[in-house]
């Protein structure tokens, strides 16, 4: 490994200007978590599987789970029937997440910016203008395989002045297990980018393997084609990853933030155990953490509330508030089944927590009662906070208007705190007459129907929907909504890629409906039609 | 203190036949009473601008109690009359809230559309929504959002959770204190249930055209306009009578109006001039 590394030491002997970027590929950090977290055998065949379409498939598999015979993609029942003594696992992307980025955190000792890439299991290092601290890059990524190699994590390791060639050098080419450097002249790093596959263009499927069927296997086949040809052909994106891989095109890259957070913490003196213990323990760091934020003059809108068992195992668990507070009773209240949620075991010994997200006091007339308005929303934001707390903040949410013309695509619901203010965004017409007119309930799936009507294009004189007849005594339309072309793979057009002409429907038992034509019968497109929604 | 009570019930049983008049009658006026003394109080009162409806509700929807809206599950008509309610209540408060607590995608009956909301000239940003599975869990939101003041109005898809009596009479009764604790109004939207303890308990049904309203031709608007037309029954009403009609909602001035349209002498002319009243002329003189 050593005489490798040397290898990429030379190949970044020329001095090295500019931008500096090292990515770090741990394939096996799924596995690793599991076999960490769970304590697992390692030297059994572990596998990892995530739901597909409705079947269960592989998508991570153990050194040992492939000599069994078990490969990515196969699906979990035949799997166990190969490998019955296999541990299978379903995957948890936001536990892998997390480590990541608690590695990315970790690096913050060798650069300031760093990042997670949660699909490429991976982070980044932006080494520009840090790099001579550790000795340069190369050595600087060197110590980084050295340190996680002795955590028992297996890296694949690439330093180079683009993301984009980085990301793919330590995915891609055979070398990267031993660190890989890319710098120099640009003939030497096209020779190495060149063999890579054209997978390390980080592309759609169906793009990818358009260009396997094309006969342009590697990225130096696709390369020597004129990029208007290209775009033409697979679309706009692969020059654009192409131009960021050959470093002629900069990537926007999101590094991980850190704020240093306010924390209280105790060390008890006798193992805390029991409910009662608990919740006075949580009461204590509660109180401790009310005074210390009312002292420094802050507000938090995130806490964590962790502890260490006389084993040294650790937990933790988190609460988030709408908008920040510094208020006892609202803490109090944010964490009123914490206690019952902690199982003490056989005694926790060490106890903190950690308020994140500060930010300074509120206006002295909202304190003082006198900002009625203020008063209002800080009560809102408290009955937001308490049924996030008790249902999942997932499960409280705002409407936020999105650019489509379809109707199930025009709107979205975010949490009330992404929302922000993107919820006052909404236009609404008056008179209302001008609007197009839109069913105030949607299904979220449109449900086919039977339809019976005079002419192919005409609008339906009777229906069966549901299992039943109905006749329409009205008909209004038809609004014609086409795809989004400039969205739309044309390439490989689906059924969402078909014009849809929809109708208002006055049935004689009294429903308004939404109903729309899907293909256009002036093309002789297939005809279906499907209920969409309802008026009032 | 037993000799005391034996003594009034005594007297009461004397009394009442000394006076000449029967129970029916000394419950009618107990409870007129009683009704007269909640008016007396200062319970706000959301007018429907429709003076029968307004008198069978003894003045308007109350405040600060909730309210029974049912309608067909197959239909938009209770979703409907539910946002024209809420329309009222931003004409009176512009910076109104509501929290709308159902289960997501609710299966047969679709889930509310924001851009629906929109098109009714109604604006999304005055709602949050509460999407949960769980029934219990649902319903608990739901008092829990009744409970706050600032709520302007709360509205709750119940599902099935009716069938179960007990424990929708449980539930009832928590949000009839929840929402007094506020003053928020409390609008529980589904099928057909059981009305105890409920204010108010509405059925909606969508009215069906038999004809065109206008036709398409003399419209000058980009849309055809299809009024909402809704057959009201007022099923049950705490200190008011029963009450039914067919309601059209007027998408500009955001004001009920009944069909004949010769019940509103004092109203003010609406907002601005629309094709709905053109379309409301043309179909009423066509029915």
């Amino acid at each position: 490994m050593s005489a490798h590394i040397q290898h990429a030491s030379e190949i970044c002997a020329d001095q090295i200007m500019g931008p500096e970027y090292i990515y770090l590929h741990i394939p096996d950090l799924p596995i690793m978590r599991l076999v960490r977290q769970h304590r697992l055998d390692a030297s059994q065949p572990i596998s990892i599987y995530q739901s597909e379409k409705g079947v269960d498939r592989l998508i991570y598999l153990s050194d040992q789970a492939r000599q069994h015979g078990l490969d990515t993609g196969l699906s979990l029942p035949d799997a166990r029937a190969r490998v019955p003594e296999g541990l299978y696992y379903q995957a948890d992307h936001l536990a892998d997440t997390r480590l990541l980025s608690a590695l990315a955190r970790w690096a913050w000792r060798y650069s300031p910016r760093t990042g997670v890439d949660a699909a490429g299991l991976g982070i980044w290092i932006d080494m520009t203008g840090a790099s001579h601290l550790v000795g340069g890059c190369m050595a600087g990524m060197r110590q980084m395989i050295e340190a996680l190699s002795q955590a028992g994590l297996a890296i694949c390791a690439a330093a180079s002045p683009s993301y984009a060639a980085s990301w793919a050098l330590a995915h891609y080419h055979p070398e990267a297990k031993q660190g890989i450097g890319c710098f120099g002249q640009t003939s030497k790093r096209r020779e190495m980018l060149d063999i890579l596959p054209v997978t390390a263009l980080r592309l759609e499927i169906s793009c990818i393997e358009g260009l396997v069927r094309s006969g342009l296997r590697t990225v130096g086949a696709v390369r020597q084609l004129r990029p208007a040809d290209l775009a033409m052909r697979f679309g706009s994106m692969l020059t654009k990853r192409l131009e960021q891989l050959y470093d002629t095109r900069s990537e926007e890259l999101v590094a991980i933030k850190s704020e240093p957070p306010i924390v209280v913490a105790k060390q008890w003196s006798e193992p805390i155990s029991g409910d009662g213990s608990a919740a006075q323990m949580v009461d204590w760091l509660i109180d401790e953490m009310a005074s210390l934020l009312m002292h420094q003059e802050q507000q938090a809108r995130q806490f964590e509330l962790g502890w260490q068992y006389t084993d040294g195992a650790t937990s933790h668990m988190r609460f988030r508030l709408s908008r920040a507070s510094n208020d006892k009773q609202i803490i109090s209240r944010l964490c009123a089944d914490a206690a019952s949620r902690i199982d003490t075991k056989f005694g926790i010994d060490y106890s903190w927590m950690r308020a994140f997200g500060l930010v300074d006091y509120r206006p002295v007339t909202a304190m003082l009662g006198t900002d009625q308005s203020a008063l209002a929303e800080i009560e809102l934001d408290h009955m937001i906070d308490v049924l996030a707390a008790r249902l999942g903040p997932e499960k409280v949410r705002r409407a936020v208007p999105r650019a489509s013309w379809h109707s199930d695509q025009a709107e979205a619901r975010i949490t009330v705190a992404e929302a922000g203010t993107q919820h006052h965004h909404w236009q609404v017409d008056m008179p209302t007459a001008l609007c197009a007119p839109r069913p105030i309930r949607l299904l979220s799936n449109a449900e086919q129907i039977t339809t019976i009507s005079v002419l192919p294009d005409h609008p339906p004189q009777q229906l069966i929907w549901r299992k039943k007849h109905w006749n329409v005594t009205q008909a209004s339309g038809p609004e014609r909504i086409g795809p989004a072309w400039w969205q739309t793979d044309l390439v490989n057009s689906s059924s969402d890629a078909r014009t849809r002409d929809y109708y208002r429907l006055q049935l004689s038992q009294g429903p308004r409906i939404w109903v729309f034509r899907e293909g256009l019968t002036e093309r002789g497109d297939p005809i279906s039609w499907y209920m969409q929604g309802f008026f009032d | 203190m037993a000799q005391m009570h034996d003594m009034k019930t005594d007297e009461a049983i004397v009394n009442y036949p000394q006076m000449g008049v029967s129970r029916q009658h000394i419950f009618a006026s107990l409870k007129q009473h009683v009704s007269h003394l909640e008016m007396a109080g200062n319970t706000a009162r959301l007018s429907c601008d429709v003076p029968e409806l307004d008198d069978a509700l003894s003045g308007g929807i109350k405040c600060g109690y909730p309210h029974l809206i049912c309608g067909h599950h197959h239909e938009g008509a209770a979703t409907g009359f539910v946002l024209a309610l809420l329309a009222k209540m931003v004409q009176q408060n512009p910076k109104a809230i509501f929290i709308w607590c159902a289960p997501p995608y609710a299966s047969s009956q679709g889930q509310i559309s924001a851009r629906g909301i929109a098109a009714r000239g109604l604006s999304p940003a005055h709602f949050i929504f509460i999407d949960e599975q769980h029934p219990m869990q649902l319903m608990a939101a739901y008092e829990q959002a009744l409970q706050t003041k600032t709520v302007t109005a709360v509205i709750g898809e119940y599902g099935m959770i009716y069938q179960k009596p007990n424990l929708w009479q449980d539930w009832i009764k928590r949000f009839r204190r929840a929402a007094r604790t506020s003053g928020a109004v409390g609008l529980l939207l589904g099928a057909d249930a059981p009305a105890a303890g409920l204010e108010t308990k509405w059925h909606i049904a969508s009215h069906c055209y038999q004809q065109m309203p206008v036709h398409l031709s003399k419209q000058s608007s980009l849309w055809d306009e299809w009024p909402s037309l809704w057959d009201v029954d007022l099923v049950s009403a705490r200190g008011g009578r029963p009450y039914r009609d067919r309601l059209l909602w007027d998408r500009v001035s955001h004001r009920f109006r009944t069909l004949s349209g010769q019940h509103q002498p004092n109203l003010p002319a609406p907002v601005r001039a629309s094709v709905f009243d053109a379309t409301l002329t043309s179909y009423c003189a066509s029915a």
